[in-house]
C-alpha cells in the first residue's frame, strides 16, 4: 500500500486547478469576466472526462493513497457522471453569472473543489475518506449557495444548508466513531465484521450504522431529512442548484452504495424495511410537495426529492437490474435535470430569476427550441418513452418487482402518476396558455443553449440506445470492490 | 416475377396524392391517380401472361416477403398468393378499377377534394388487391379492414353534409359487426390449427375439424358473419343503400364491382371449410336466396336510380351466395366476374345522368333521356339486359349457371325462388329504363334542352364496360364441359360444380328457357306498366296499398333495427355515461385527485422555511429511526 499517484490523477488535477482558480480570483479586476478561467475549466473537465471514460473499462480493483482510496469501475463511472454534470453546469455558467453580477474566478475553484470531495466520497475505501470527502464536497457548496449575496434568498439558502449540513456531519462522524469503537477499524472491508445483536457490541454497531446512514440520507435529500432541499435549491444560484441536484446526488448515492454493499449480507434484511419506509416517504414527500409549487426551481427541487426516492427503490432491490437501473437513472437524471435548469436559466431574467409557471406561459410557442427541449426533459422526468428517464425508471421498478417488492414498485408507479399533476402543468404553461409577460426579453446565453441541446440529444439517445450502457453498467458492479470476496483478494 | 408491385403502384399513388395533392394541379393528380392503377393493370397483364405460360399444374405462386410477426409457434409471414382464383380477382379489380379511375378523372374534375378523392381511391385499390392476394387470414383481414376504411372515407367524402357523414358511419359500424364474426372465426382457426396460412388450414381442415363437434360448424358460420357484413347480406345489408351517398364512381367500384364481392371471394377461398359443414352451406344459400328476394322486391318500387341499383347489387350478391351454398363455388365467382362489368356500367351510366341533371336521380322526374343521351342509353341498356339475364349478355350465363346449381343441389323450390328474383330483376331494371329514358320527358324544358351526353373519358369507360357486359359471359357456357372454360380455369382452386348435371343436359336447357322466358316477361310487364299504360302502376299501388307501402318503406328494417338495437344501445350507453362514468368513475378520480392535493397541502405546511423547525424535524426523525434500528432488533 503506497501512494500510487496515477490512480488519483483526476482528483489531484482537480485540486490543483481549484487552487489555481481561487488564486486567479485574487487578481481578477472588478467588472470583468474570468473568461480564461472558464476556458481552462471547460477544457480541463473535457480532458478529465475523456481520461475517466478511457479508464472506465478497467478490470479489477486497485487501491492508492495508502489504502484510503479505491479505484474500480463503479468509481470510474460515478466520476464520469460527476464530470459530465460539472461540464454541463460550466457551459451554462458564464451567461448566468454575468447576468447576476457574480462571475468570479473562485466560482470555478469552488466547483472543482466540491468535485474533488465527491470523488473521494464514492471512491472511499475507508469511512474517514468518505467523511472527509463529504466535508470537502459540502464546504464549497455552502459558499456557492450563498454566492448571490445581494439576493435575500441566496445567503439564507447557504446558511440553512450550512446549519443543517454541519449538524448532519456531526451525526455522521458520531456514527463513524461508534463503528470504530465497535470494529476497531474505519476501513470499509471492516464493515463486513459488523454484527447487529442485543449485546453491547451489537448495539454499538447498530447505533453507529444508523447514524452514518442518516447522515448520507441527508446529503442525498431523502425523507425525512429532505426539508432543506426546496429552500436551498430555490435560493442558490440556478447553476449551483443544477449542480447540487445532479452531482451531489451522484456522490451521495455513490457513498451509499459503497457502504450498503460492504455490509454483511445478514444485515440487509434488517435494513430493508427501513429503506422501504424511507423510499416511500421520499417519493410521497417529493411528489406531494411539488403539487402546489408555482416556482419552477422549487418545483424541480421537490421533484428531485422524488427522484431520489425512485433511486432508493432500485438500490434496495440489491440485484443486477437495480444496480444497472441506479446507474442508468443517475445518468439520465443528470441530463434531464441539468437540461431543465438550463432552460430555466435561459428564460430567467436578472433579479427575478425565480421563474414561475406564470412567467413561462406561452414561452414554448415563442421559443420553440427551448420549449420543445423543456417538454422533452419533463417527459423524461415523468418517464415516457423514448426518453432516458423511461428506461431508467423501468429498470428501477422492474428491479423492485424481481426482488419481490411489488408493493414498492406499485407505490413508485402511483407516485409517477401523482407527478403528472405538476409536470404537466409546466407543459400546459409552456404551450397551452397565452403569454403573460408584458415585456419579453429574449433568452440569452449561448452556453446555456449548448447545454440544453446536448442534454436533449443525450436524453433521447439514452432513451433509444439502451443495451450498450446497460452492459457497461453491469460490468461496473461486477468489476468493483462490491463483489463478495473481492475485498479478501486485495493486495 | 414479383407480385408485390401490383399493390405498390396504387399505394405510391395514394401517398403522392395524399401528401402533395394540395400542391398539384388537377391534371397531375389525375395522371398520378389513374396512371398508378394503369401500371397495376399492366402488371396484372404481365402476371397473367406468366400465369398462362406456366404449366397447368404449377399455377400457384406464393411470394413470401418477410415474417411479419412471430408469436410463440404462430408465425405469420407477409406472403402473397397468386393462383387461379386470385388471378381472376385481380383481373377484375384492376380492369374495372382502371376504367372507373379514368371515368372519375372527368366526373370529379370540379370537386375541390380532387387529390383527396384519388388518394382514397388508390388506397382502396391497394387494400382490395391485398385482400385478394393475401396468403393467410390475417393479411387478408388487413385488406378487409382497409377496404372498409376506404369505403367509409369515400361514402362520407362530402363530409360537410350530415347525411353523408352518417351514411359513412353506418357503413363502418355495420361492417364492424361483421368483422367481429370474422375475427372470432380467425381466433377459432388459430385455436384449432395453430396457424393462419390458407394452405395449412385448408389442407389440414378435414383431419383437424372432423373430431370437433362445434368448431366444424362454428368456423364457417363465423366467417360467414363477416361476409354478410362486407357483402351486404341479411341481416347486415342495411348499410349498402345508404352508401350511395358517396360519389357515383365510388358506388360503381367499391359498392358494386369489387369490395362487396370480398365476402364471396372469401367464402370461395376457404370453401374446404364449408364443404365440411353441410348446415353452414345451407345457411349460406338460405341467406343468399332470402336476400335476393328481399332486395329485389324493395327495388321494385324505389324511385332513386342509384338506390334501385344498390338494392339490385344486394340482390345479385344474394345470387352469388346462393351459388356458393350450393357448392357451385366457381359459379359464384363467375357471377362476381360478370356482375362487375354490368353493374359498374350501370352505375357509371347513372352517374352521367346525375351529372346531366345536376344531381337529380328520381326516375319519376326524368323520361325521354334517350334522345339527348344516346350513348348513355345504349350502354345502360346493355348493362340492364345483362343484369336481367337476357341471352347473349353476360348475366344470362352466370345467373343461369347459378339457377341450375340451385335446382341440382336444393331442388325446385330454391330454383323457383331464384327465378322469381330474376323476374323481379328484369322488371325493376326496365322500369328504370322506361321511366328514365323512354316516353315523354317530365323535365323542365330548359333543363331538357341543355342535357349533355357523357364526356369522352366517361364514354370510353362506359363503352368498354358495356362490351365487357356483352362478351364476358361466353367464357362459361353451362351444360357443356368443353365450353366451361371459366370453371375449368378455376378448377385448380375450386372444385368443378355438379357433375351429375352432365348426365341429363335436357333439364338444363329447359331450366334455361324458363328463366329466360320469365325475364322477358318481366321486361314486357315493365313495358306495359310504364310505357303502354302509365296509369296502371298507380292503380296497382292503390289496390295493394299495404304491400306497396311495405316495399316503399323497405320492410321498415331500418326502423326495426333502430328500435330493437340502436335505441337500446344508445340508452344503455347514456345510462353508463351518466351514472357509471360521470358519477362513479369521474367521482372516484376527482376524489383521488382532491385527496392527493390535500396531502400536498399538508406537506407544504411542514415546509415553512424555518431552519430551526427543519432541524427539529430532522432530529426527531433521526431519533425515531436510530431508536427503532437499535432497539427493535
Amino acid at each position: 500500500m503506497d501512494f500510487r499517484v496515477g490512480l488519483v490523477a483526476v482528483e489531484v488535477a482537480l485540486s490543483l486547478l481549484a487552487l489555481l482558480f481561487i488564486l486567479l480570483g485574487a487578481w481578477q479586476r472588478p467588472n470583468t469576466s474570468p473568461t480564461g478561467a472558464w476556458a481552462v475549466a471547460v477544457l480541463a473537465l473535457i480532458a478529465l472526462g475523456g481520461f475517466s471514460l478511457s479508464s472506465s473499462g478497467i478490470d479489477g480493483v486497485a487501491r492508492s493513497f495508502y489504502g484510503l482510496v479505491v479505484s474500480d469501475r463503479l468509481g470510474a463511472f460515478l466520476g464520469l457522471f460527476s464530470l459530465i454534470s460539472g461540464l454541463l453546469v460550466l457551459f451554462m455558467s458564464p451567461a448566468y453569472l454575468s447576468r447576476e453580477g457574480i462571475h468570479k474566478a473562485e466560482y470555478y475553484g469552488l466547483v472543482f473543489l466540491s468535485l474533488v470531495g465527491g470523488f473521494f466520497m464514492f471512491k472511499a475505501a475507508s469511512l474517514l475518506t468518505l467523511f472527509l470527502g463529504l466535508e470537502v464536497l459540502s464546504m464549497p457548496l455552502y459558499v456557492l449557495c450563498g454566492l448571490k449575496r445581494n439576493f435575500g434568498k441566496s445567503p439564507e439558502a447557504g446558511l440553512k444548508y450550512f446549519y443543517l449540513g454541519a449538524f448532519f456531519s456531526a451525526v455522521m462522524l458520531y456514527g463513524i466513531s461508534f463503528l470504530y469503537g465497535a470494529l476497531g477499524t474505519v476501513n470499509l472491508e471492516g464493515l463486513a465484521a459488523l454484527a447487529i445483536s442485543s449485546n453491547r457490541h451489537g448495539l454499538m454497531c447498530a447505533f453507529g450504522l444508523a447514524l452514518l446512514l442518516c447522515g448520507l440520507a441527508f446529503k442525498a435529500g431523502l425523507a425525512p431529512f429532505h426539508a432543506w432541499v426546496p429552500d436551498v435549491y430555490e435560493g442558490a444560484p440556478t447553476t449551483i442548484t443544477a449542480f447540487m441536484a445532479t452531482f451531489v446526488k451522484v456522490a451521495a448515492f455513490g457513498a451509499l452504495i459503497r457502504i450498503l454493499f460492504s455490509l454483511p449480507p445478514d444485515i440487509l434484511p434488517v435494513l430493508k424495511p427501513f429503506g422501504w419506509l424511507v423510499a416511500v416517504l421520499t417519493m410521497f414527500a417529493g411528489n406531494l410537495g411539488a403539487l402546489y409549487q408555482t416556482n419552477i426551481k422549487r418545483l424541480l427541487a421537490f421533484s428531485s426529492i422524488a427522484h431520489a426516492g425512485y433511486l432508493l427503490v432500485g438500490l434496495l432491490s440489491f440485484n443486477a437490474l437495480g444496480q444497472q437501473g441506479v446507474l442508468y437513472y443517475l445518468l439520465a437524471y443528470t441530463f434531464m435535470n441539468v437540461g431543465a435548469f438550463a432552460v430555466v436559466i435561459a428564460f430567467g431574467q436578472r433579479g427575478e430569476e425565480n421563474v414561475t409557471l406564470d412567467d413561462l406561459r406561452g414561452m414554448g410557442l415563442r421559443h420553440p427550441f427551448l420549449g420543445v427541449a423543456m417538454a422533452l426533459f419533463i417527459l423524461s422526468m415523468i418517464g415516457i418513452p423514448p426518453t432516458a428517464g423511461f428506461v431508467g425508471k423501468y429498470y428501477l421498478f422492474a428491479a423492485a418487482l424481481s426482488a419481490g417488492m411489488p408493493v414498492l414498485a406499485v407505490i413508485g408507479v402511483l407516485n409517477s402518476v401523482i407527478s403528472l399533476g405538476y409536470y404537466l402543468r409546466v407543459l400546459v404553461a409552456l404551450f397551452m396558455m397565452p403569454e403573460a409577460r408584458a415585456v419579453i426579453i429574449p433568452p440569452k446565453g449561448f452556453g446555456a443553449k449548448v447545454a440544453v441541446a446536448a442534454c436533449a440529444v443525450l436524453v433521447l439517445w439514452f432513451g433509444c440506445f439502451v443495451s450498450s450502457p446497460i452492459a457497461a453498467f453491469q460490468g461496473a458492479f461486477s468489476q468493483s470492490m462490491l463483489q463478495p470476496g473481492t475485498i479478501a483478494r486485495l493486495p | 416475377m414479383a407480385i408485390l408491385p401490383i399493390l405498390l403502384f396504387p399505394l405510391l399513388g395514394a401517398l403522392v396524392n395524399g401528401l402533395f395533392g394540395g400542391r398539384f394541379s388537377k391534371r397531375t393528380i389525375a395522371w398520378v391517380g389513374v396512371g398508378s392503377v394503369g401500371l397495376s393493370l399492366l402488371w396484372m397483364l404481365l402476371l397473367g401472361g406468366r400465369f398462362f405460360s406456366s404449366p397447368e399444374g404449377e399455377r400457384a405462386f406464393v411470394e413470401t416477403l418477410y415474417t411479419w410477426m412471430s408469436i410463440g409457434t404462430l408465425k405469420i409471414p407477409f406472403a402473397l398468393r397468386l393462383d387461379a382464383l386470385s388471378m381472376v380477382m385481380i383481373a377484375v379489380v384492376t380492369f374495372v378499377g382502371f376504367f372507373i379511375h379514368l371515368y372519375s378523372s372527368d366526373y370529379m374534375k370540379d370537386d375541390p377534394g380532387f387529390g383527396r378523392y384519388f388518394a382514397y381511391l388508390n388506397l382502396f385499390m391497394t387494400a382490395m388487391l391485398l385482400l385478394v392476394l393475401a396468403d393467410n387470414f390475417l393479411l387478408m383481414f388487413i385488406g378487409w379492414e382497409g377496404v372498409g376504411l376506404c369505403s367509409y372515407l369515400l361514402i362520407g367524402f362530402w363530409y360537410m353534409e350530415d347525411v353523408n357523414a352518417n351514411a359513412g358511419k353506418k357503413a363502418f359500424l355495420v361492417n364492424r359487426i361483421g368483422d367481429l364474426g370474422f375475427l372470432v372465426g380467425m381466433f377459432c382457426i388459430v385455436y384449432a390449427f395453430g396457424t393462419l396460412s390458407f394452405h395449412d388450414v385448408l389442407s389440414r381442415a378435414p383431419e383437424v375439424l372432423r373430431g370437433s363437434a362445434w368448431l366444424v360448424h362454428a368456423i364457417p358460420l363465423l366467417l360467414f358473419v363477416g361476409a354478410t357484413g362486407k357483402s351486404a347480406q341479411i341481416p347486415l345489408y342495411v348499410w349498402l343503400p345508404d352508401a350511395m351517398q358517396g360519389p357515383t364512381p365510388v358506388s360503381a367500384l367499391i359498392h358494386a364491382a369489387t369490395m362487396v364481392t370480398a365476402g364471396v371471394y372469401m367464402v370461395a377461398r376457404v370453401h374446404p371449410l364449408y364443404l365440411l359443414s353441410p348446415p353452414a352451406l345451407f345457411v349460406v344459400t338460405l341467406i343468399g336466396v332470402l336476400t335476393l328476394l328481399l332486395a329485389a322486391s324493395i327495388a321494385l318500387v324505389q324511385n332513386d336510380m342509384k338506390r334501385v341499383l344498390a338494392y339490385s347489387t344486394i340482390s345479385q350478391l344474394g345470387y352469388m351466395f346462393a351459388a356458393l351454398g350450393a357448392q357451385a363455388f366457381s359459379y359464384g365467382v363467375f357471377h362476381v366476374f360478370t356482375h362487375a362489368f354490368f353493374k359498374a356500367c350501370l352505375f357509371l351510366g347513372s352517374g352521367v345522368v346525375m351529372h346531366a341533371l345536376h344531381g337529380e336521380l328520381d326516375v319519376q322526374k326524368m323520361g325521354g333521356l334517350k334522345q339527348k343521351m344516346p350513348l348513355t342509353y345504349w350502354t345502360f341498356l346493355v348493362g340492364a339486359l345483362a343484369l336481367s339475364g337476357i341471352f347473349p349478355f353476360a348475366g344470362f350465363f352466370s345467373k343461369d349457371a347459378i339457377l341450375s346449381a340451385l335446382w341440382i343441389h336444393y331442388g325446385p323450390i330454391f330454383w323457383a325462388l331464384g327465378v322469381l328474383g330474376a323476374f323481379m330483376t328484369a322488371f325493376y331494371m326496365f322500369r328504370v329504363i322506361f321511366l328514365a329514358f323512354h316516353g315523354e320527358t317530365r323535365l323542365e324544358k330548359h333543363t331538357y334542352e341543355h342535357l349533355h351526353d357523357a364526356s369522352p373519358k366517361m364514354a370510353v369507360a362506359l363503352v368498354v364496360l358495356a362490351l365487357g357486359s356483352l362478351v364476358s359471359g361466353f367464357v362459361e357456357i353451362p351444360g357443356s364441359e368443353s365450353l366451361a372454360r371459366f370453371s375449368g380455369f378455376l378448377s385448380s382452386v375450386l372444385p368443378m360444380p355438379h357433375h351429375e348435371a352432365h348426365a341429363s343436359p335436357i333439364p338444363e336447357f329447359a331450366l334455361m328457357a324458363v328463366s329466360l322466358g320469365v325475364a322477358l316477361f318481366g321486361i314486357l310487364l315493365a313495358y306495359v306498366f310504364y310505357l303502354r299504360y302509365p296509369g296502371l302502376p298507380y292503380l296497382v299501388g292503390q289496390m295493394f296499398s299495404r304491400g306497396y307501402r311495405l316495399l316503399w318503406n323497405k320492410y321498415w328494417v331500418d326502423e326495426i333495427y333502430n328500435a330493437l338495437v340502436v335505441r337500446p344501445i344508445v340508452l344503455l350507453a347514456q345510462g353508463l355515461w351518466r351514472v357509471v362514468d360521470v358519477f362513479f368513475i369521474d367521482g372516484l378520480v376527482n376524489a383521488m385527485a382532491y385527496l392527493t392535493f390535500a396531502a400536498g397541502a399538508g406537506v407544504r405546511v411542514l415546509q415553512n422555511g424555518n431552519v430551526q423547525f427543519y432541524a427539529l424535524m430532522a432530529f426527531a426523525s433521526l431519533a425515531v429511526l436510530v431508536v427503532c434500528l437499535t432497539f427493535l432488533l
